[in-house]
């Protein structure tokens, strides 16, 4: 046993020697832990931001023109005022997102009771802004109605006092989110990339015989390339949380970052296992490219870090149930975002550890009968 | 309007005290809550606005917006049919003013209509890039490169001919694309075919210049894959108008969006398949596009000749 942990430890350390050889693989570790996650979570927004509105002015009352100076940051740019006869060219540039189109008369038939109608042209292929922006302007024209009839806003009227508490992230502030989402796809894509390409390097170069004829085992070096790479992984992962997302981004993070990384080295061995899994599949370093991308890209799209995993299909939330990611992905939201201890995210810790016992079972299978063939 | 985990009946679920409440919310099993103080109705009933408390896992955002917006919309519906009726009380016009959306290009507001021409936009410019990166510096890691430098043929020459057949690589994976959108996602092109095909066609000659610039830097394969992949992948999905409007796009996002093909062939991508646009639309797009392709080539063939040298 002795004999097996030096083996692994030196193995690792010869990792470390041709990673850090490759300068341009070096650099690009720290860019997409520095950089990538500062622009991903300051440019990318779930909600309705910025959005290019533009007014067709027909009435040129008090109403129309409380309406147009309505539209305003941060939901949307401060309205622009066009012609009706630029309308179809301006959507077709894509230029606005919306269009309204207030007819003449608006003001004076509201008044009599004849309840008249605004068109709101969409872009309805901007689907991140469509849906959401066409409410916010529903709810934009009706405020302005009442207050220009000096009427109390609705809310007052309601019977009841509606007190909202966003818990963990009172302003529900999606930089946060973004930014560990971010964190987390970036662990996942260099945990299988990094550690499948060391093993397919070796064996398109020929020097997994040097590794042969000398006495280690493949349990050995497969060890010692998870250690190695995991490591290196770990230590940005924590750079990233520690110094981007809480220094730079000023995002203070609920849990505790210390249970985060125990989760993120578990999930490590099950990521870079699958990693050689995916060497011991491929034949060369394009083949294990074009397998690897679809499956990290499936593994973080369908993993509840996009898109609330209640609302997938149940089927298919079995089968990614069966993905370290899935586990990774609700742990970390529980740990990072709702201070959540060691009581609640054990069984995912311990999936995850079983699901990187069994990756590691079938590389190891895989990889000594590739060991076999080559030798 | 309960946006809980299994279904509507976890609003049965009690929650006898704070705690209890904390406890879930934490360990993710209810997404909100709803806390309705003692004596509600009485106090409701005499017209005191008693406080009713939500709370939301704020952990996720996006859910915690959604379910903050339908309950606001709930009480705002309501709080609406109160004011109509005090102001039709009041001799005021009851109706305020419909707003009548038109979803243009997409009048089902179906999402695959939106995501398919970017979809195409995003797997035109990975793989293709990312495979002819691999073709140079796989030759630099084996070493067989010596053989290109030893023979008579120019760096030019080399480098068209470790990129014209990713090029063709892409226009067929164009096909393919064009195929499945519209045979089994029933995606079609509602513009110019021809438009469209001719973008792809200048469109692949770009990543596949760009696969070749970023061989120069690169040593390694791993660095290779990493290296295209984030570097495609993350500017073409950010900032090329797919996932946030090109008009939307300010500051630095904007900058890097324009100094990168992605966004010029989505507008064409988009402009073709649903907003049925012709190819005139498209001259100054098409002109961009056939400009990095060249911009890329030359600024690749510069760096090559001087490590050759």
């Amino acid at each position: 046993m002795r004999r097996w942990i030096e083996n692994a430890f030196r193995l690792g350390v010869k990792e470390f020697a041709s990673l850090s050889r490759d300068v341009v693989m070096v650099v690009l570790i720290a860019y997409v832990f520095t950089f990538a996650v500062y622009s991903e979570a300051t440019a990318m927004r779930t909600d309705v931001n910025d959005a290019k509105v533009a007014v067709i002015d027909g009435d040129r009352s008090t109403l129309s023109g409380r309406i147009k100076d309505a539209l305003r940051p941060p939901y949307f740019r401060p309205a622009v005022e066009v012609d009706r006869s630029s309308l179809d060219g301006l959507m077709d540039k894509g230029a606005f997102t919306f269009i309204l189109d207030i007819p003449h008369g608006l003001e004076a038939d509201f008044l009599t009771g004849r309840n008249p109608a605004i068109q709101v042209n969409v872009d309805a292929t901007s689907i991140s802004q469509a849906g959401v922006g066409t409410a916010y302007i529903q709810e934009i024209v009706a405020q302005e109605t009442t207050s220009f009839l000096k009427q109390a806003p609705a809310e007052a009227l309601a019977p009841v006092n509606a007190v909202i508490r966003a818990m963990f992230n009172p302003n529900l502030e999606a930089i946060s989110f973004t930014a560990s989402m971010g964190v987390i796809n970036n662990v996942t894509i260099l945990a299988i990339i990094l550690v499948g390409a060391a093993v397919m390097r070796e064996r398109e170069h020929g020097t997994i015989e040097h590794l042969l004829v000398m006495p280690v085992s493949a349990s050995e070096i497969i060890a010692g390339k998870v250690w190695a790479n995991g490591l290196v992984i770990l230590l940005a992962a924590a750079f990233s949380l520690h110094v981007v997302v809480e220094v730079i981004l000023r995002t203070p993070i609920v849990g505790s970052i210390e249970l985060f990384l125990a989760g993120t080295a578990i999930y490590l061995f099950a990521v870079t296992s699958l990693g050689i899994l995916l060497a011991t599949v491929a034949n060369s370093m394009p083949q294990f490219a074009l397998l690897s991308i679809p499956v990290f890209v499936l593994m973080f799209l369908l993993s509840g870090s996009f898109t609330p995993f209640e609302s997938m299909p149940r089927d298919l939330q079995a089968i990614m149930d069966l993905s370290p990611s899935t586990h990774f992905v609700r742990f970390a939201q529980a740990a990072l975002y709702r201070g959540a201890g060691i009581d609640v995210v054990w069984r995912d810790l311990l999936i995850m550890a079983g699901l990187g016992a069994g990756f590691v079972a079938i590389a190891l299978y895989r990889f000594k009968a590739m060991l076999a063939r080559q030798s | 309007m309960c946006a809980g985990p299994a279904d509507a009946s976890e609003r049965q679920a009690r929650l006898n005290d704070d705690v209890e409440i904390d406890r879930r919310l934490r360990a993710g099993e209810l997404k909100f809550a709803v806390d309705i103080p003692p004596g509600f109705g009485r106090d409701l009933l005499q017209g005191h606005r008693p406080e009713v408390g939500f709370w939301l896992d704020g952990g996720n955002t996006f859910p915690a917006e959604t379910a903050r917006a339908y309950i606001l919309g709930t009480l705002q519906t309501y709080a609406g049919e109160v004011a109509r009726a005090a102001r039709s009380a009041n001799g005021l016009p009851a109706e305020t003013p419909r707003v009548e959306p038109r979803f243009r290009y997409n009048q089902d507001f179906r999402s695959v209509f939106a995501i398919t021409p970017g979809s195409i936009m995003l797997l035109l410019i990975i793989f293709p890039a990312m495979l002819t990166a691999l073709g140079v510096v796989r030759e630099k890691e084996m070493g067989s490169i010596a053989n290109v430098y030893a023979s008579p043929a120019t760096v030019g020459e080399y480098l068209l001919g470790k990129q014209l057949p990713y090029v063709a690589i892409g226009v067929l994976s164009y096909l393919s694309l064009l195929v499945f959108a519209g045979g089994v996602l029933g995606v079609v092109p509602k513009g110019s075919l021809l438009a469209l095909s001719l973008a792809a066609f200048v469109y692949v000659f770009a990543p596949t210049a760009f696969g070749r610039l970023v061989s120069a830097f690169v040593s390694t394969q791993v660095a290779a894959i990493f290296g295209t992949s984030i570097l495609t992948a993350m500017t073409a999905a950010h900032y090329s108008g797919f996932l946030i409007p090109a008009s939307s796009l300010a500051g630095p996002g904007r900058i890097m969006g324009l100094s990168f093909p992605a966004l010029w062939f989505q507008t064409i991508s988009l402009g073709v398949f649903a907003k049925g646009l012709d190819t005139p639309a498209f001259v100054r797009e098409l002109l961009v596009l056939a400009a990095f392709a060249l911009g890329f080539l030359l600024l690749a063939r510069l760096l090559i000749r001087k490590q050759g040298a």
